[in-house]
């Protein structure tokens, strides 16, 4: 969850990721952003986020973001 | 047959009064047969390719939906380990993938084809009317069943009238098929407000598109098509009439679409929300013409920023997939407006200026974070005018040159002087004292509808006040619309812009 943090405070440090929950429906993350977040936690943690799942639910809070990660991780 | 028609007009209360009269579980069938006589009103041809498109898609996706369902009972039966399961689902995939190429192939390549014969190569073939809406509303769809998001819909019939439902075939929106057919294939009884709602947006849509777009327009196209006589602060007259024209051309037939629709009980998603409220470009293509750019978002965006070519990309700069998809999306974007290299131009330099902008975040924040004022509301009000100007520049790459773009630009600049409205040109544009006092009391009103808006829904606000005002302020906009409304004038009144994509 850190490392996950460190990157979206490289992004945009002004907000704080422990409780934010609507990161995309608040337009603090866009699609440029998104992206160079899904690029970033690809190489962090090894994994391959697909377009289909960049989706607002999966990208609203860190929680979720940690969440889909795992699940990706468990998929393989 | 055109929205702004008095065929329209017959048709639409033909259509209702029938709607409501058939039984309720009929109600979309009866909604197929009216699309269908709408488009075969335009001639047998017409509907020939948004039946190719209908049957292709409807075939491919329910062959993928039986490809999915039979790869799940066998991982369920087979009782698969992870590895199996995992060489399973790859093939599987791949099967699924062919299928969805080649309904993007067959389905694209016929816009493609039909589009460049028209626009580039001036063949003049038969283009349908909104076959780019259509068809991206169809390939959302067989995009959306391939990844498994929604089952495919059995039925043909039903597929048929997701693509061809009359109000939003011929300018969108484009619409989401898991959406769209909880409200064309529920039953629908008669319900006074929601019809009473509809009928005031389709009232307010023709008042955009009669009273400001179509009063604007010849002399728009005037200054914009002769830049050699229309220079200094002409052009910027140009610039800014074409932005509003555009506007009230397109959110008024949006009006109509969404206003019809809402007669019948059919709510479609909103394309506009106040696009000149944004103090950002960015923000402000998430307002305006919003099905199309949340439709490229999904199915282009993310897909090439995520793809194989931008993760090799990433390795020499991390930021290259965000922009290599941002590119792609306003190529698409451009080439979906026009083909000419003029809407390919207008298109990149709305990518280029949004990757300016997106590598200034950081300066931004740090102005914001020096600077109190930058939070004031005058200098948000700076902003929006900032943001609308420069969509407004951008605009005009869409019918100069490129070269003329710039050229013109330095004439707005250094050559605009207010005499020049007073040399007995700006009477050649066909504008009279009384064409300006409508457009201004037209252009006032949609601002302060606008701003009304923001809180809430103005039909609404109306609603509640006596039935006395209420009747007053409708008779009102009707009277204006039939009185104030451009008819003729050697200009197609009928004709809305964003029908010819």
């Amino acid at each position: 969850m850190n490392d996950l943090i460190e990157i979206l405070e490289d992004i945009n440090p002004d907000i704080d990721y422990n409780s934010y929950d609507s990161l995309v429906d608040d337009e603090i993350l866009t699609s440029f952003e998104l992206v160079q977040l899904v690029t970033q936690i690809n190489d962090t943690f090894d994994i391959s986020i697909p377009a289909e799942e960049i989706i607002p639910e999966n990208f609203n809070s860190a929680q979720a973001i940690y969440d889909l990660i795992q699940r990706l991780e468990e998929e393989g | 047959m055109n929205l702004v028609s008095y065929g329209f007009l017959g048709f639409l209360a033909l259509v209702l009064a029938l709607y409501y009269v058939v039984p309720r579980r009929f109600q979309w069938i009866f909604l197929l047969a009216a699309s269908c006589v709408f488009y075969l009103s335009g001639g047998p041809v017409y509907l020939l390719y948004p039946l190719i498109t209908t049957v292709t898609t409807w075939f491919l996706a329910g062959n993928m939906g039986r490809i999915s369902a039979a790869s799940k009972a066998h991982i369920k039966e087979q009782k698969l380990d992870r590895e199996q399961k995992k060489a399973y689902q790859a093939v599987t995939k791949r099967k699924l993938r062919r299928r969805l190429v080649l309904g993007l192939l067959l389905n694209f390549g016929i816009l493609a084809v039909l589009k460049f014969m028209n626009e580039a190569a001036a063949v003049g073939w038969i283009l349908p009317l909104g076959i780019s809406y259509y068809t991206f509303q169809s390939m959302g769809y067989l995009i959306d069943v391939s990844r498994g998001k929604y089952e495919p819909e059995p039925s043909l019939p039903r597929f048929a009238l997701f693509v061809s439902f009359f109000p939003q075939m011929v300018s969108g929106p484009i619409s989401r098929f898991d959406v769209l057919k909880k409200e064309l294939f529920s039953e629908h009884p008669l319900d006074g407000q929601q019809l009473s709602f509809g009928l005031q947006r389709v009232l307010w849509g023709y008042f955009k598109k009669l009273v400001i777009a179509d009063r604007l327009g010849p002399a728009v196209s005037m200054i914009t098509s002769s830049p050699e006589t229309y220079g200094g602060i002409y052009a910027i007259l140009g610039m800014l009439g074409y932005t509003l024209q555009l506007y009230a051309d397109f959110s008024g037939c949006m009006d109509i679409v969404l206003g019809v629709s809402q007669c019948m009980g059919i709510r479609l998603p909103e394309n506009f929300n106040r696009p000149f409220g944004a103090e950002s470009l960015a923000e402000l293509w998430r307002r305006w013409h919003m099905t199309l750019t949340q439709w490229l978002r999904e199915y282009i965006f993310f897909p090439v920023s995520t793809s194989r070519f931008s993760k090799w990309l990433s390795r020499f700069n991390k930021k290259a997939p965000v922009y290599a998809a941002n590119i792609t999306v306003w190529f698409v974007t451009g080439i979906w407006h026009g083909v000419t290299w003029r809407f390919v131009a207008w298109g990149l330099a709305n990518g280029v200026v949004l990757m300016i902008s997106q590598e200034l975040t950081g300066w931004y924040r740090k102005f914001h974070k020096r600077f109190a004022f930058a939070d004031s509301r005058g200098y948000g009000c700076f902003r929006k005018l900032r943001t609308g100007l420069l969509f407004s520049w951008l605009l005009s790459f869409q019918y100069y040159s490129f070269g003329m773009v710039f050229v013109m630009t330095g004439s707005m600049i250094a050559g605009s002087r207010i005499g020049q409205l007073f040399d007995g040109s700006f009477a050649a544009l066909g504008l009279t004292g009384p064409d300006l006092a409508v457009l201004a009391v037209g252009i006032l009103l949609m601002y302060l509808v606008s701003r009304l808006k923001e809180s809430k829904d103005v039909r609404q606000i109306l609603a509640e006040k006596p039935l006395a005002v209420r009747y007053a302020v409708i008779f009102s906009l009707f009277l204006l619309v039939l009185v104030t409304g451009t008819y003729g004038h050697g200009y197609d009144a009928g004709t809305f812009i964003y029908n010819r994509f």
